[in-house]
């Protein structure tokens, strides 16, 4: 029986090994996604929000991975009347546009085909604060990409 | 023995998951900040008040104009606006200014003079207001007989809150 439970476990972990070793991979270019300072506002409108473009991305994706999808999610909620929104673009699949980023995953680019391939695309993020939302020591998200099936 | 294996096998599957799922992510760290905001305009149209009649028996009638507006955002607590002019009005004269109140804050009309500002608008906290109406009004009382073309440039201020 301990003979036969291990070469199960060999077998298990070398079905599962050779499934991570061909996984998708994503990966920033730049750790950083940049420092966003509202500073400024035009009299009777909310202050003015900042953007920025945050680089690149890759995904290294293989032909067996199947049909795949970028998310992306926050780690920590945004303060209250604030609102970061994500923008990638992709040269495949099909993007869903600026998304609002939360502690739920969003879709960001969807039906990308498999392929054994690099892709690059590019990151941008805008955030806005309303008047309501006060003044905001500087603070902190971490924003997760994941590329999953 | 078999639940010992069993347990094992499940805890290198799930390392093996978990490596997986590492593969597919990846993390980026945005940082924020919000400045305290203080913006105030006033339409510069230049208003002009004439007063030309009265009731029998009573003082000029006083006479007022709300074509002008103001619009405000501040995202602190407790901003206010004030306002004053650089010399007094003639002997026997009022210029009063009523600003409309954004959200949550209060608004009194006050009459204008020079030296220490007026506070027209209190309590403005974390509030935007647009298009809202600057209203003068000029009064005359009998006594200050007939006064030739003038003008006061009123001076507003807001001043942050906390």
């Amino acid at each position: 029986m301990k003979t036969v439970m291990r070469r199960l476990l060999v077998i298990a972990l070398l079905l599962f090994g050779s499934r991570a070793v061909t996984a998708q991979t994503i990966t920033f270019t730049n750790g950083n996604g940049g420092a966003f300072t509202i500073a400024s506002a035009v009299a009777g409108q909310d202050p003015t929000a900042v953007s920025n473009g945050a680089g690149n991305f890759t995904t290294n994706t293989k032909k067996n991975d199947g049909i795949l999808r970028i998310r992306a999610q926050l780690d920590l909620p945004m303060p209250p009347n604030t609102t970061l929104t994500l923008t990638l673009t992709y040269p495949a699949g099909t993007s869903q546009g600026p998304q609002v980023l939360s502690i739920t995953p969003v879709d960001m680019i969807v039906s990308i085909p498999s392929a054994s391939t690099i892709r690059t695309g590019t990151v941008s993020y805008a955030f806005t604060a309303t008047a309501s939302a006060g003044v905001l020591a500087p603070f902190q998200r971490i924003v997760t990409l994941t590329i999953v099936p | 023995m078999i639940a010992k294996f069993a347990a094992r096998t499940a805890t290198a599957l799930s390392l093996v998951a978990g490596m997986a799922m590492a593969a597919g992510a990846q993390t980026q760290t945005v940082n924020f900040e919000v400045k305290p905001i203080n913006q105030f305009s006033i339409t510069s149209t230049a208003v002009t008040l004439t007063i030309t009649t009265a009731t029998a028996g009573s003082d000029p009638t006083p006479v007022s104009d709300a074509t002008s507006v103001w619009a405000v955002t501040t995202n602190q607590t407790n901003a206010k606006i004030s306002a004053n002019i650089p010399t007094d009005m003639p002997a026997g004269t009022t210029l009063g200014v009523l600003l409309a109140a954004p959200a949550g804050a209060t608004s009194t009309a006050k009459n204008l003079a020079s030296g220490a500002a007026q506070d027209l608008v209190t309590g403005l906290t974390k509030v935007k207001g647009n298009a809202l109406t600057v209203t003068y009004t000029l009064s005359a009382t009998a006594a200050a007989g007939v006064i030739a073309a003038d003008s006061r440039v009123v001076t507003y201020t807001m001043t942050p809150g906390t």
